[in-house]
């Protein structure tokens, strides 16, 4: 593994498509300005790290405990039709949080 | 084709019904080839079947049924992969956690499985975003079992 030292204003790049730029430190918080291409997917650790476990969690449901649970499901009439949005603006997706 | 599962049994599955999940589910990466089983019938839950293990099933529903306003997005590389070229191609499931303690029936809206009902290719999605989470409960009537939420057996693992 590398361990770089940055300061802020000071940037990375990974490979010629990818650049980690330093944009502020503040108490124990990093803001990073990501730029990659669209086809970069760019997740944060903790997030799948829950996913993971909740895939593995659901793998495990219990059907015989499912039967007793009695789920309020809405009536159809509320149901939407519109599933997917415009993609993500990357600008969101690099400096979201 | 003749497939065997610990739930079902041996099945017979329409190759043209397997859906492809050429990356995986997260943390599950071998995990790539499924079919979805009707939990009961016309009901909103499906089993998503492992053909790989047959042992490893997901309860999947459309969180659109309990979650009315769940929006989700989907990047154009994502669509071209799973051959989606329009919002009515895609199929959104997501999996369903069942526990004991806390005693709740969860969806995992962070994670999405998103298919493309043409190509049957699909890929489990990541949320940007804190709007959701991984443990959402799902709305209850009420409890029609009073004994097992006394229960501290961990649940049964199928993995």
């Amino acid at each position: 593994m590398l361990v770089l030292t940055r300061k802020p204003g000071q940037a990375l790049l990974i490979g010629d498509t990818i650049e980690i730029y330093v944009a502020e430190i503040r108490g124990d918080v990093v803001r990073l300005s990501i730029k990659a291409p669209r086809e970069v997917s760019i997740l944060r650790r903790e997030v799948l790290d829950a996913i993971r476990q909740e895939n593995a969690a659901a793998a495990a449901a219990d059907p015989a405990l499912f039967e007793t649970f009695t789920l309020e499901i809405p009536t159809p009439e509320n149901r939407p039709s519109a599933v997917i949005l415009p993609p993500a603006d990357p600008e969101e997706v690099a400096s979201g949080g | 084709m003749m497939m065997e599962t610990t739930r079902f049994g041996k099945v017979d599955v329409d190759p043209d019904r397997v859906i492809k999940v050429e990356r995986g589910l997260y943390g599950f990466p071998e995990a790539r080839r499924f079919v979805l089983f009707e939990y009961e019938p016309n009901g909103p839950f499906q089993w998503l079947q492992s053909l790989e293990d047959p042992a490893l099933a997901f309860l999947v529903v459309n969180p659109h049924l309990f979650f009315p306003t769940y929006e989700m997005v989907i990047t154009d590389e994502e669509a071209l992969a799973l051959g989606i070229r329009d919002a009515d191609e895609a199929q959104v499931l997501t999996m369903v956690t069942v526990r004991y303690e806390p005693r709740e029936v969860t969806a995992n809206l962070v994670g999405p499985l998103v298919i493309g009902v043409n190509s049957r290719q699909a890929a489990q999605l990541v949320l940007n975003g804190d709007r959701y989470t991984t443990r959402h409960p799902l709305p209850m009537m009420r409890t029609t079992s009073e004994s097992v939420s006394d229960s501290t057996e961990p649940l049964h693992s199928v993995a």
